[in-house]
């Protein structure tokens, strides 16, 4: 306790009944009065009351559902038992502010549960604990996992690996199947069998502020096509209280999903075919670490992206930290109307190494997983395969909210043809959709070890200044040793989507 | 018994010692009546109960798992010593190490002076010290996540609170959490910032224990300020400055200012520049679920701490330093 010591307190112990008296020398002399004096019965009392409100409070607690855990609609976060109902653990319907995507997990589990004998319970985890915190690791570990979750790439292998993925294959109908779009399933299937079903489509591409375009005299002509018009247009746009482009530089699976693009435009890869052994000590893998580096060592860019990180278009771009971002297609639905009034943004493709090349994005995007250790197997593929895979007129609208509700593209056909059919797509949207993510590639999925000799490339050499070649040698040495032994699911690298 | 006349092995006779040791203790003995054993019991024993459920037992768990590869997902193997020695080969553990030493020294270092001198500063009355120690206090009683946020916001480069105060010095473009060569210091600032209130309190306990008559009797024989605080405070802060020493190593190493603070402002980048050993178990057990081998660094880090603490008690005797304290 602050500010007591113990080589102070003095106990005074009355060698027959009387009081137990505690004298404790406090810092402060103006606190140094004699404590209040106890006798041993009423401290007694007082244990003896602490004691029973202490046990009480835990045996409520332990007897109530989920054992006194909270959730943002009341119930268990745990996994159901037998009888009990389907967990389903999401990042979006945090209950202040409640935004389009997070209602859009409310009204489907109010809708299913209204049709549907096995009652499905939505629990919502902040995206940073869900994304990296202890959350799911710590209830798989338990034993008690949600019984229905959703899945990044980055993160596909370490739940297959675990052997927690259902399969989910001889749930789904031909027809189902045959309504994503071609290499969609791909990025989770093992073997020929799907373990996850794909919620969107996430293109990358450059957001930039109108704005400060215009205040150094660029017209969207210049924007910048190859890597040295990036550096020289993100200069142009440096001023003394604003970056001119802004990369994520927060280590980890994300950063490296914004940073394979530039890697396979310059025609270097991860690893190669099969995922046998390490691509990474290339020259183009070097040519992209040192893009990234460039534009530290020149000041165009921070060091440290402001909010969650990269992908957080209204802390940065719509704040003014930065000119250029780059960021996903459901950064349009970031910021209030006031932050895009004051900071009219436009999008362009990611520019290639050379002039004339192609721009390649990278495809990212969470699916739907049902935990095999399930105790409501069947019930929780079921539940998975109607959110995200049913073909009726309802399970296609459904799929269109959560394509417009999440900022996203669908990756279901006849979902986009709705879409396309209804005319309500944002024209941002559109244009992700459009101009974007064609000719992109799919998240690759690595397990965690290539993830953060990947990621510590990056780090070292965007941030640390170590030569680009050296960063790429470190990691390429260490994804061979990792390789060596790995006996895991297979690992997909770039994989060009159909979109 | 040990008898007076026991010589240690260089001869030095320390039987007057051992058995005065004895006699006190002997003396301190007292029977207790059931009522008040009870009493113990009854009050010690939630936090007991506590204590071998959340600490005691989760810590010889973690022991048994280091010698397993666990999955995460229910999988376990028995694995030997194999975590011990990839942890001997791993770069990054070692990484960890030295940057959880350097940030440790580092912190300790300065906590302890700049604790100590707040506390000879605020030790006597003083119009406005109540104020003083609460503004020195306020930032210990505030969350570290609400601070790693908040310093955040502060260090951002251009734009921040530290860069508009550095501009006329050109050092607006720095970024202290986001350069590796600055990140480190910027969390100890931190620590220091946060810790030094509650240590000055710790210290200014421990002056306040100093009998005036000490300092009375040294002024009469004309001793300088200096010679007092060489010759009295500073022999008499002794198991103070133990307590310090002993709990602000364990907290630099593996308290929360060595995960929550670090996790929020950096997550142990840019670069792994942050990375400490906790961050890194955390990393091993949460984002690569390999829980065999965070355990196993965990072993690693008890057993360092507990050296640590061991030789401290060694050469102070417990925090007594010697029988006349």
């Amino acid at each position: 306790m602050p500010g007591i010591t113990a080589s102070r307190a003095e106990h005074i112990r009355n060698q027959e009944d009387g009081p137990i008296m505690t004298k404790l020398s406090l810092p402060f002399p103006h606190a140094a009065e004699p404590l209040p004096t106890f006798t041993r019965r009423q401290l007694l009392r007082a244990g003896v009351g602490t004691s029973a409100s202490i046990g009480l409070a835990t045996l409520l607690a332990a007897c109530s559902p989920g054992g006194g855990a909270k959730t943002s609609h009341g119930s268990s976060g745990t996994a159901a038992t037998g009888s009990g109902p389907i967990t389903l653990w999401e990042f979006y319907s945090q209950e202040q502010p409640l935004l389009a995507n997070g209602q859009w997990w409310r009204d489907l589990t109010a809708s299913w549960n209204k049709s549907h004998k096995a009652k499905v319970v939505d629990h919502y985890v902040t995206n940073a604990d869900y994304s990296s915190g202890t959350a799911l690791a710590t209830a798989f570990a338990s034993g008690t996992g949600p019984d229905v979750f959703l899945v990044s790439s980055g993160d596909f292998l370490k739940y297959y690996n675990g052997g927690v993925l259902a399969d989910l294959s001889s749930h789904l109908t031909k027809a189902q199947i045959a309504d994503y779009a071609p290499g969609i399933l791909d990025t989770r299937t093992v073997n020929g069998k799907i373990y996850g079903m794909p919620m969107e489509v996430a293109p990358l591409a450059f957001f930039y502020s109108k704005k400060a375009l215009d205040e150094a005299h660029l017209s969207e002509s210049d924007l910048p096509r190859t890597w040295d018009q990036l550096l020289e247009i993100g200069a142009k746009l440096t001023k003394p209280s604003r970056f001119g482009l802004l990369f994520d530089t927060s280590v980890g699976a994300y950063q490296n999903f914004t940073w394979y693009p530039f890697m396979w435009m310059a025609g270097g890869d991860v690893a190669g075919p099969g995922g046998k052994h390490s691509t990474f000590d290339s020259p183009e893998v070097v040519s992209a670490l040192q893009l990234w580096q460039d534009t530290i060592a020149k000041g165009i860019a921070p060091r440290k992206a402001q909010g969650t990180n990269g992908s957080d278009l209204a802390s940065n771009l719509l704040s003014g930290y930065c000119a250029i971002q780059q960021c996903g297609a459901w950064a349009l639905g970031q910021g209030t109307k006031e932050q895009i009034a004051a900071t009219p943004y436009g999008m362009f493709t990611l520019p290639s190494p050379k002039a004339g090349a192609h721009s390649i994005t990278d495809l990212g995007g969470w699916c739907l997983a049902v935990n095999a250790k399930s105790k409501h197997l069947d019930d929780a593929i079921d539940f998975a395969i109607w959110a995200t895979a049913d073909l009726s007129a309802a399970g296609v609208e459904r799929a269109r909210s959560w394509a417009a509700a999440a900022s996203d593209i669908s990756t279901r056909l006849s979902v986009r043809k709705a879409a396309s059919e209804k005319g309500d797509m944002p024209a941002g949207l559109t244009w992700f959709q459009n101009v974007a993510a064609p000719g992109g590639k799919a998240e690759p999925r690595f397990p965690p070890q290539v993830v953060t000799a990947v990621s510590t490339a990056i780090q070292n050499a965007q941030l640390k200044g170590v030569p680009a070649k050296t960063a790429a040698q470190t990691a390429s040495q260490q994804i061979d040793a990792f390789l060596s032994s790995y006996s895991g699911g297979s690992i997909a690298g770039s994989q060009p989507l159909s979109v | 018994m040990i008898p007076a006349s026991t010589a240690d092995r260089d001869g030095r006779r320390i039987g007057t010692a051992v058995s005065s040791a004895h006699r006190r203790r002997r003396t301190r003995r007292t029977r207790y009546q059931p009522r008040e054993v009870f009493a113990a019991w009854l009050l010690l024993g939630p936090d007991a109960i506590g204590l071998l459920l959340f600490l005691i037992a989760p810590m010889l768990l973690a022991v048994a798992f280091a010698f397993f590869n666990i999955s995460g997902f229910g999988q376990y193997s028995f694995a030997g010593l194999s975590n011990f020695r990839r942890i001997a080969a791993d770069p990054l553990f070692w990484n960890s190490a030295m940057i959880s030493a350097v940030y440790a020294v580092a912190f300790v270092v300065l906590e302890f002076v700049i604790g100590l001198g707040l506390a000879l500063l605020t030790k006597d009355a003083f119009r406005g010290l109540t104020i003083v120690r609460t503004v020195l206090f306020t930032p210990y009683v505030v969350s570290l996540v609400v601070i790693g946020v908040l310093w955040k916001f502060l260090l951002t480069e251009k734009i921040g609170f530290a860069a508009a105060l550095l501009r006329p010095f050109g050092l607006q473009n720095v970024s202290w959490l986001g350069d590796p060569r600055y990140a480190l210091g910027t969390l100890v600032f931190i620590s220091i910032w946060v810790y030094s209130g509650y240590y000055m309190v710790i210290f200014v306990a421990g002056l306040l224990d100093i009998p005036d008559e000490y300092y009375e009797a040294a002024e009469l024989d004309g001793a300088t300020r200096w010679q007092r605080l060489r010759y009295i405070t500073w022999p008499s802060l002794r198991p103070t400055s133990f307590f310090v020493l002993l709990t602000s190593i364990i907290a630099a190493v593996a308290g929360p200012q060595a995960f929550d603070l670090v996790f929020v402002a950096t997550q142990g980048g840019p670069a792994n520049s942050t990375e400490t050993l906790v961050t890194y178990i955390y990393q091993q057990a949460f984002q690569f679920n390999d829980f065999g081998y965070a355990s196993a660094i965990s072993v690693v880090l008890l057993i360092a701490l507990l050296v640590v603490t061991g030789i401290l008690f060694t050469l102070t005797r417990g925090g007594r330093f010697d029988d006349d304290d």
